[in-house]
């Protein structure tokens, strides 16, 4: 080894330095030494074992000035107008900066088999199925395939399972056709960057499932409660980063607008809490309005998709109907609206819950007449990689 | 950047890929792990030089390469001179009396390097491959019967390729699957929606790809040496250069942040 007598050089080694010792003490990433010495003198086959990628995530969740590198790449991104850079996160950009998603292939047998099970069982008890399926960000799977080369099986997928349950004898409600027949375009009951669709979107999305409601389980809402002008609407635009932009940029895809949608007519409700306990209230108390602050960062606010919350309530000014929704997060803005015509509507998400809770005999001791699966159809399939987060979401056995 | 498109390609069923994805990916993964395996070395001399202490280049632009032999004099320096220094060397090198020994030497030195690299016979018949180009090429003495221009660029083209189809073997988690990709990009395979994503994956990576290739030459080390004579100009040359380098690190940090950086490709060697 010689000595190296470039001044430049040494120049920029001291800024180098300079700057790596300011981002160490800034991202407080002497907090993570300890991680390192436990990553070093650990049995690396272990279940619990550290990874490099563990700590390389952690440091650079915490690193000084994360937010304005991540809008730097961005630009980045932004600036030579690639479309597939985040395609390792399963994230595809289309020309109008609208974030869209890959599905893989399945079977559906393991959906089918659970949902003809599930609807035998509620048969025996007496129980309505009604099957909603709501769409994902594309109707037309050939919208990936043309424009970035990609095989996705979100609508054909669907379209099979559909078939099949329908088949079976199971009332069914697929947003798709409604879609189709208003000549709607998808794209805009969705955000642009986060995977959920609009509380707009959810509106309409309740008024056609209340339909269903009548046609198939016997109720007879008025479905003119759920007429837009039956709501105050409060629109902010640029507001707000979804999730799926969250991971790309604000500077690449920009910010989506949003709008909260009230009643405009009276309403009056007894809620449950998680614990048992009820509190009276109004359909004001399903929108967490804290979450519309524009001067938070967007990167760090709450989503404003889940300004809406599923609280199982009674509405006091409908008399009839029972209604257990399994759903997902889409219906976040679906279940309070379709609450303004049922008497009592209380939702799961499935996910959370583990073996040790028994859908069924939570079913049958609630008392429901009706049971709607609301799912976006994402979830047909998810089970086939026990890794995915929604791996539970059609399993009714229990 | 570019492991997004070897990634996925590498991962990708070989009965279902058009023959200009299998390339695409190829190329890619021989330009990453290039710039992936020089760049961690260039840091660890990176680091020696901020205590003060220079160490002997690692890489030395390797894809400039005149043959299959040479390659290996600008590629992985360390490890070529480490087999040549105390497996080719001692087994008796090239000065042998006799022909058969020298060409056994090569294939020791280039079984113990595909093992070296993992206990797998994809390494195996990836270092074989190399004794069999490198014996080919002592057997023939080429490229040095060359005397054309034309010629010599030739010869270097296939150079690269058949470098490029060791990459491929490398790369993959058998050598079955190895040899047919390969194959599928000698023999042509269509698949429609594999070669639009070929094409796509062409435009939105063009920038970086183009900018992989360029600097696979030595275009700055060509630069520095045409403003060396003027120390004015050298200063702003130094400037220019360290101050894409500051950027170009900041963006680097930003890919990380990003979640858009791979790991070493090298890691396991």
């Amino acid at each position: 080894m010689e000595k190296s007598n470039s001044i430049p050089k040494r120049i920029l080694a001291i800024v180098f330095l300079m700057i790596m010792t300011i981002g160490f003490i800034r991202s407080n990433s002497y907090a993570r030494i300890e991680r390192l010495f436990v990553y070093l003198g650990q049995k690396a086959d272990t279940p619990d074992a550290i990874s490099v990628n563990t700590i390389e995530g952690e440091l650079s969740s915490t690193l000084y000035k994360r937010k304005e590198l991540i809008n730097l790449n961005g630009t980045l991104a932004k600036s030579l107008s690639m479309q597939s850079m985040y395609s390792n996160m399963g994230m595809y950009v289309t020309d109008n900066n609208y974030i869209v998603s890959a599905y893989p292939y399945t079977t559906t047998d393991y959906e089918y088999d659970e949902i003809t099970s599930f609807k035998q069982f509620l048969d025996e008890n007496n129980i309505n199925l009604l099957y909603v399926n709501e769409p994902t960000k594309y109707v037309d799977d050939s919208l990936l395939k043309d424009e970035f080369g990609i095989e996705t099986y979100s609508n054909s997928n669907t379209d099979l399972f559909m078939t099949r349950i329908n088949d079976a004898g199971i009332n069914t409600i697929d947003l798709r056709d409604n879609i189709a027949e208003e000549g709607l375009n998808v794209e805009e009951l969705f955000y642009r960057t986060d995977h959920h669709w609009t509380t707009e979107a959810g509106l309409w999305a309740t008024k056609i499932i209340a339909d269903g409601l009548n046609n198939y389980c016997g109720y007879q809402i008025d479905t003119s409660i759920y007429d837009e002008n039956n709501y105050d609407k409060t629109e902010w635009e640029k507001c707000w980063l979804g999730e799926q932009g969250r991971k790309i940029a604000e500077t690449y895809v920009g910010l989506d607008n949003y709008t909260e949608l009230k009643p405009n007519f009276p309403t009056s409700y007894t809620f449950y809490n998680g614990d048992g306990t009820t509190f009276d209230g109004t359909f004001d108390a399903f929108v967490n309005e804290s979450v519309y602050n524009t001067e938070n960062d967007v990167y760090t606010n709450p989503s404003w998709h889940y300004s809406y919350n599923r609280i199982n309530c009674i509405n006091n000014n409908v008399e009839t109907g029972k209604v257990l929704v399994l759903c997902d997060s889409y219906d976040h803005v679906t279940v309070p609206f379709l609450s303004l015509g049922v008497r009592e509507v209380d939702s799961l998400i499935l996910r959370n819950y583990d073996d040790t809770f028994s859908l069924r005999d939570y079913i049958v001791s609630r008392g429901y007449d009706t049971v709607i699966i609301a799912y976006a159809q994402f979830m047909i399939g998810a089970h086939d990689s026990e890794t995915n987060a929604n791996y539970r979401m059609f399993t009714f056995e229990y | 950047m570019l492991s997004s498109i070897t990634t996925e390609v590498f991962k990708a069923s070989l009965d279902n890929v058009s023959t200009s994805y299998l390339w695409l990916g190829s190329i890619c993964y021989s330009l990453q792990l290039y710039y992936d395996f020089a760049g961690y070395s260039d840091m660890a001399i990176g680091i020696s030089e901020m205590f003060g202490y220079g160490c002997i280049e690692n890489f030395n632009y390797p894809y400039m390469t005149e043959s299959v032999s040479k390659f290996w004099r600008r590629w992985h320096i360390s490890l070529s001179e480490w087999f040549r220094d105390y497996i080719y060397i001692p087994l008796g090198g090239s000065r042998t009396k006799q022909k058969w020994r020298v060409y056994f030497n090569l294939f020791v030195v280039w079984l113990l390097t595909g093992i070296w690299h993992g206990a797998n016979w994809t390494f195996i018949v990836w270092g074989l491959g190399y004794f069999v180009l490198i014996a080919f090429e002592r057997m023939t003495k080429l490229p040095d019967r060359i005397t054309s221009n034309i010629g010599k660029l030739i010869y270097r083209v296939f150079t690269l390729l058949f470098v490029n189809f060791q990459w491929v073997l490398f790369n993959s988690v058998d050598i079955n699957t190895g040899f047919r990709f390969i194959k599928h990009m000698l023999v042509y395979q269509s698949n429609d929606i594999s070669s639009i994503r070929a094409l796509f994956l062409m435009k939105d990576y063009l920038f970086f790809i183009i900018i992989a290739v360029v600097l696979c030459f030595p275009i700055v080390p060509w630069m520095r040496k045409k403003v060396s004579d003027n120390k004015h100009k050298l200063m702003v040359f130094e400037i220019v250069e360290y101050s894409v380098i500051v950027v170009a690190f900041v963006f680097a940090l930003s890919f990380v942040v990003a979640g858009q950086n791979n790991p070493f490709a090298y890691a396991n060697f």
